[in-house]
Order: structure tokens, then sequence, then C-alpha cells
């Protein structure tokens, strides 16, 4: 897939902490099985402020759903149709990673190839490991196909 | 005919700023091709490169996914509310 990607990178998420633990408990709790949901926000410049979480059901076949996870894409279609007269938007998703750390795995980036304008939020429950439970990816426009870290503040 | 088809603000980068883009056919695969020569990035980002749909696509016409119907070749209708979706999903799937 050749660069075709213009426009400034998400420099940066603003994840207010009353948002973000409910993400960590409700991985914690949903331990082995990856939990998922939509991110609502605004943007401004190369900044996105996230307002809401939604929490999504897991669609993927229910064997696999320790190491995937899916968004029935109703689901999004549904959220964006309320959204639609509000300054909010669907910025991104996110996503746990029960057993791994909350780095982009090679599944993800396939999908964050298809969404170049999304934030990509990764929950780790095994933050003993990494230090930090909760980090934010995108697309990296330069090469349309690797992840960026993107700074939670 | 003309029809409205929706795109989620996250592919914004793809459709020059629109969530909502107007094309010109008279079935699925017709709207595609017409998006496709209006925003060639969104075609070789979320369709597939010949042109055909590809499988983390998702396309839905009045809410029913055309994988249900006639697929591409499902028929639309100016008023149809017309909706393209790329795929959601990944996980941490251990990498040896």
């Amino acid at each position: 897939m050749s660069n075709e990607l213009q426009g400034e990178q998400i420099g940066e998420l603003r994840l207010p902490a009353e948002l973000s633990g409910p993400l960590v408990v409700e991985a914690r709790k949903s331990v082995p099985h990856e939990v998922c949901g939509l991110i609502v926000g605004r943007r401004e410049a190369n900044r996105v402020w996230v307002t809401r979480t939604i929490s999504c059901g897991n669609t993927a076949p229910p064997r696999t759903r320790e190491t995937q996870f899916e968004i029935d894409p109703r689901r999004l279609i549904e959220e964006e149709r309320s959204l639609r007269n509000s300054e909010d938007e669907i910025v991104g998703f996110y996503h746990s990673h029960p057993a791994s750390d909350p780095i982009p795995s090679m599944l993800d980036r396939t999908y964050m190839a298809l969404w170049p304008d999304a934030i990509w939020v990764i929950v780790g429950v095994e933050v003993e490991m990494v230090g930090r439970a909760i980090r934010a990816w995108s697309l990296d426009l330069a090469d349309g196909k690797s992840a960026r870290e993107v700074q939670v503040v | 005919m003309s029809v409205t088809v929706r795109v989620p603000s996250a592919l914004r980068k793809l459709t020059s700023g629109q969530s909502e883009l107007t094309a010109e056919g008279n079935t699925v695969r017709e709207l595609l091709d017409d998006l496709g020569r209006e925003n060639p990035g969104l075609l070789e980002r979320i369709m597939g490169a010949d042109g055909d749909i590809q499988q983390f696509l998702n396309v839905f016409v009045n809410g029913s996914d055309i994988r249900y119907e006639d697929d591409l070749d499902t028929e639309v209708s100016a008023g149809d509310e017309v909706s393209i979706v790329p795929s959601i999903a990944g996980g941490g799937v251990i990498e040896q």
C-alpha cells in the first residue's frame, strides 16, 4: 500500500483520569477476555480530547476472545448517528491486552491501517511489565502501516 | 442516481474532511466505483486494489449488511442510507 496519507499526525491524547480509570477496571474484570469500545471526543489542531468512552461487546468468535476483539460496525454507525448534531465525534477505539503489553500487535496494525485518523487506546492488564496501563497509538502517516505512539496526558 | 454515502469521521483524511459523500450508481458496486474515482485514497486503503470490495470493509444499506443481501449487486436508490465502515478489530495476539 503506498503512502497517500496527508495531514497532521495526532500529537496528544487528553484522557482524564475519571475516564481512564474505568477502562482499566473494565479490562481487569474481563480477564482473560479482551474488552473493547468506542472513544468519543473532540479534535483541536493535533490534539484529541476524550469526552466519553462507550463499552461495546467483543464480537470476535468466542474461542478467540482471549487474544482478539471485534466491534460490530453497526454500533459505530448508531453512535455516529446520535452524535450528528454534536461537537463530539468518534475519534477512535480502545481494547485490552489481557496477557501482553499495551503495544499494537501485528493484528492491531493490520486494522489500524484501515483507520488513518483514529486513535487506538490499548489497556494493559499486566502493567507491572511496562509501568503504564494505558497507551495510545495512531497509524504512522509517513509509511501508512506502522504504529506511532501518542502521548497520553 | 445520486446516493448519499456516510463515512465514519475517523476516515476523514481519505475523504477531504467529508463524512457524507455523494456518489452515483444504481448498485453498491457502482457507488463504490464512483467513490473510488473521486477519492482515490479511500479506494486504495479500504477497498481492494482490484476494485472489488475487500474482506475488511462493511457496507450497509438502510442498516442491512450487503453480505446478506445481494452483496455488491445490492440495488440502491435515492434516499437510501448507505454506510461504509472498515472492520474494527485486532487484539493482543502473542507473536512468536
